[in-house]
């Protein structure tokens, strides 16, 4: 172990090569070669190349930029970006911004060099208008290219250089002295004097300045937006302003997370519809509603889909938001709560759809923010937190922590998404179905045709819990954001009756589809049924548990016929706690005998899993029917 | 209420589907609704559902979740006293809904099977393949209903549990429906086997229409879904599992002649669907085959001869018996 003064040294010495100038040299980008002699210090010359390579090439090359145009280049550094791409465009006029003197010294000697004339380099840092500078003179004065007046117009600004985190330059929200290590200040041109550029393309290097600069361009009609960003920009600058305004903005340090808005002709409308399910819950609905809308995100909007009500609900709704334009009533006959859904669904024209249930509420900030994640991260599925909302002795709801709650803090209000983890989708699988905690792409859950099953009147949202996760990939998640789900007595799941055998009926769909799909693995569904047998199970009617535990058996052992033993390592009969189930699954094993395994015992249904007609199965006395116990 | 609700499902017929609606639209007999379910139709299909201007039609919309499914909706959505179905791309002659209604005012029965008419792929109209059925039912049933204390109501169930299991052949009390949980398999296609048997064991008063109800139609111009060669033909497999076993717990179970008919019924289908199902999937077919002839009651396999006589079983389809028996 070195000790402390051998480690400070170290860095001291790494430090100071990092500061050690050398020469960009031969870089390749956008189909250009070019030389950047000017000498630079060595961390800037190595990030800025990284950033050319691992950010902007790939930016550009997934789209068709036009022949002409204006770019805004704000960091420009020593002009890594600006250089190539002036010679890849050479219709385009790129304005560069550089705050600091001795990059500027060597752009301005680079572009020399490269002998360019479309780049117009400004040696001035970029921020937030504060409402002090004289905008419109400055705009003026840029678009004249007047470097004397920008110079005295543009006030000055304190900015802090990192010294341990190299060469990042952010906007000193405190102003500290100029003369304090790491601080100095640069004139600064708000970013709204920018517009008068007509900027179709933006690239940022300013760390800490982001969200300010975008904003001060919230009305400019951009086209491309790309860079490094250090700190959180909220999407509604992408999402909401003019132009087309692709986006490839990745987070510092953050890899999973970047946003993002790729060129998609899609038609949808950018944003998240909420479908909530309402059958006779008038009582909670107005409540469920209100959290959903209570943030005003006016990307959100809110679909009621009254089915088939009895209760009135559904007039209430119209009476109650009929002057809320993103509360929308769709009425039908009655058809359940997976109809309902997929009502909702083929209702909704958004990029983001989430399933909440219509006597649940949910935290005004967890909708927005999953959105936020959700354009983040490109994720088919994200997800927040939950508990359980129950009613105690005198009728009052509270929140209790739900069987897998993680207590997790909330980030800080500048870095809403800074709390992110992310969870694997087949891991979450095997839990509970929590589908209402989601927001999902929908795109995704076309392409992989998941659907709620409309004929299954209760659980239904186990088939596409398993459905989703198991293509869901890594599931970004904020657990601190939560979903309320509220508990009743009389709730579907406590009910012990036939409907627990949907679940029987819905494994089978999975495994059919995992056999169809080419699925890699079936650990996740498996570990899934092992459970949900077992939760199923200790919930039923007496009579129905001995039916229940044949059936169940026999589904595992045709999964076993349709996958073969090598699925089923970690499998064995004994991992059902319930009692009886080797016993039955050797029975049906037994009428296999000399069978071999084909992927078509997925096929090989049985009345006894769908609970529909099981219900009406009358007994027989004569003889115990072949998935009878005993 | 309207005496009769007529279910019709729409997934992607386009044009098509006018055959369905104009036919029912021609009827003599009015008092009937049309529920149209929409599985999912594409946009041409709905723009053709939108053109229909009629009081009498209601659609109901659902994500694609098939035929079974979609028309179990549909049954849910009836107000009729009684209900039928027909395809999207199938018609019924102007007179059907007079003749049922003729009937039922006659008869009030809980179940009526009707004969019907087929549009070959080279448009020949032929008389529907059970029409010698129907010619039997006839003859041990001269007046045209089954009551259960007839002299040869065994025979006469036996052979209605053996004609086509045709969704559009069927029209049933809506209570029956009902109370004895009728319903079509739902995932499953070949799913009017097993809407047939139930519907017959659990009808007590049946009656024939011996006049054609219904025409169906073959075609190129649309491929039939249980026309398709692939892993579908898995759920005939399955599904003649689902309909012995429910058989199995009605009375008629212990019924030589009416066990062997529905075993019959099934086993035709499956083996016409073992020999067109594509090669790739044989081996499996058979193999899921075998798999199922175990796990049903082994009382379907021991029928004496002389049952499957009085059923005029054709041979070809006794010796796919014996040999499916003996390979268990």
């Amino acid at each position: 172990m070195p000790s402390e003064r051998v480690r400070r040294r170290l860095r001291w010495l790494r430090d100071v090569a990092s500061w050690e100038p050398i020469a960009a040299g031969r870089v390749a980008a956008f189909g250009q070669r070019l030389d950047l002699p000017a000498r630079v210090p060595r961390f800037l010359a190595e990030d800025s190349l990284w950033r050319l390579g691992a950010i902007h090439e790939p930016a550009l090359a997934v789209r068709s930029l036009p022949q002409t145009g204006v770019a805004v280049d704000i960091g420009a550094g020593f002009g890594a970006f600006a250089l190539p791409f002036a010679q890849a465009f050479p219709g385009w006029t790129i304005w560069c911004f550089e705050p600091d003197p001795a990059f500027f010294a060597a752009f301005e000697e680079n572009i020399a060099a490269a002998g360019c004339d479309n780049v117009i380099a400004l040696n001035l840092a970029v921020g937030g208008g504060d409402g002090r500078a004289y905008t419109d003179r400055i705009a003026t004065a840029l678009a004249a290219r007047d470097r004397a007046t920008l110079a005295a117009l543009c006030p000055r600004r304190g900015y802090r250089r990192s010294l341990t985190r190299h060469g990042f330059l952010q906007a000193g929200h405190r102003a500290g002295s100029p003369l304090a290590p790491g601080n100095t200040s640069y004139p600064t041109i708000p970013a709204e004097a920018l517009a008068v550029l007509g900027p179709n393309l933006l690239k940022l290097t300013a760390p800490g300045c982001e969200p300010g600069i975008l904003e001060g361009l919230a009305n400019a009609p951009l086209d491309h937006i790309i860079g490094e960003i250090w700190s959180h920009v909220p999407s509604r600058r992408v999402y909401d302003g003019p132009g087309a305004r692709e986006t490839w903005l990745p987070v510092a340090g953050a890899p999973a997370r970047a946003l993002r808005r790729a060129p998609a002709p899609h038609g949808r409308r950018h944003g998240l519809d909420i479908v909530v399910a309402m059958y006779n819950s008038r009582d909670w609905i107005v409540d469920c509603v209100e959290s959903l809308i209570a943030a005003d995100d006016p990307a959100i909007r809110v679909r009621v889909v009254d089915d088939g009500s009895t209760d009135g609900g559904g007039d209430l709704v119209a009476e109650r938001f009929a002057a809320n334009p993103r509360v929308i009533l769709h009425r039908k006959p009655n058809g359940g709560c997976a109809s309902a859904r997929n009502y909702g669904r083929l209702m909704s024209d958004s990029t983001h759809i989430a399933f909440v249930d219509s006597d649940d509420l949910a935290d005004p900030n967890l909708f927005p923010h999953l959105l936020e994640l959700a354009r983040h991260t490109g994720a088919e599925v994200v997800q927040g937190g939950f508990d359980l909302l129950e009613q105690d002795a005198q009728g009052l709801w509270h929140s209790r922590p739900g069987p897998e709650s993680v207590d997790a803090p909330a980030p800080p209000a500048d870095a809403p998404l800074a709390t992110m983890v992310l969870m694997a989708g087949t891991d979450l699988m095997s839990r509970q179905p929590t589908i209402w905690r989601r927001v999902y792409r929908r795109d995704f859950l076309d392409n992989r045709d998941i659907w709620f099953p409309e004929h299954i009147r209760a659980f239904d949202d186990l088939l596409f819990q398993l459905l989703s996760l198991q293509h869901a990939g890594e599931v970004p998640t904020l657990e601190h954001l939560r979903l309320h789900y509220r508990q009743h007595p009389g709730q579907d799941i406590r009910q012990g009756d036939e409907r627990g055998f949907y679940a029987l009926e819905m494994f089978r769909l999975a495994l059919k589809r995992g056999l169809q799909e080419g699925w890699p693995g079936f650990k996740p569904l498996l570990r899934s049924y092992v459970n949900t047998i077992s939760r199923t199970h200790g919930g039923l009617r007496d009579d129905l548990r001995a039916p229940f535990l044949a059936a169940a058996a026999e589904l595992w052992v045709l999964m076993q016929k349709a996958l073969g033993p090598a699925a089923f390592g970690d499998f064995p009969d004994t991992i059902f706690a319930t009692e009886g189930f080797g016993t039955q699954a050797d029975r049906v094993r037994r009428q296999f005998d000399g069978l071999g395994d084909s992927p078509a015992f997925a096929w090989l249904d049985s009345a006894m899993m769908h609970a529909d007609i099981l219900r009406h199965m009358p007994a027989r006395d004569d003889a115990p029917h072949p998935t009878e116990s005993g | 209420m309207p005496l009769l609700s007529c279910i019709t499902t729409s997934f992607n017929e386009g044009a098509l589907l006018m055959t369905s609606i104009r036919s029912l639209l021609a009827q003599s007999f009015e008092d009937f609704e049309l529920i149209v379910v929409d599985d999912g139709a594409d946009p041409e299909t709905q723009a053709v559902l939108d053109r229909v201007d009629d009081p009498r039609i209601t659609v109901i919309r659902q994500a694609n979740a098939g035929l079974s499914s979609a028309r179990n909706k549909g049954l849910a959505q009836a107000r009729g006293h009684y209900v039928c179905f027909l395809d999207a791309d199938d018609s019924r002659p102007p007179w059907a809904f007079a003749t049922i209604a003729g009937i039922i005012a006659r008869d009030a029965p809980d179940l009526i099977l009707c004969r019907g008419a087929l549009s070959e792929a080279r448009d020949t109209p032929l008389p529907f393949y059970d029409t010698p059925r129907f010619e039997e039912i006839a003859e041990h049933c001269p007046g045209g209903v089954l009551e259960a204390d007839a002299p040869e109501a065994a025979l006469v169930r036996a052979l209605a549990l053996m004609i086509e299991p045709q969704s559009a052949n069927k029209v049933v009390r809506r209570g029956l429906w009902r109370d004895a949980g009728l319903r079509f398999p739902d995932t499953h296609f070949f799913e009017d086997i097993f809407f047939h048997a139930g519907a017959v064991a659990a009808a007590d008063r049946i009656a024939f229409a011996q006049t054609p109800c219904f025409a169906y139609f073959r075609r190129y111009g649309r491929p039939q879904i249980t026309a398709g060669s692939g892993a579908r033909r898995f759920d005939i497999v399955a599904v003649t599992r689902m309909t012995l076993e429910t058989f199995a717990r009605t009375p008629g179970f212990t019924d030589p002649l009416q066990r062997a008919a529905v075993f019959c019924n099934c086993l035709k289908l499956l083996t016409w669907c073992g020999e067109t199902i594509g090669h790739p999937n044989r081996a499996d077919f058979r193999q899921i085959t075998r798999a199922m002839i175990r796990m049903i009651d082994p009382a379907y396999l021991q029928i004496p001869d002389p049952v499957y006589d009085r059923l005029s079983v054709p041979d070809p389809l006794r010796a796919r018996i014996t040999e499916l028996a003996h390979a268990v």
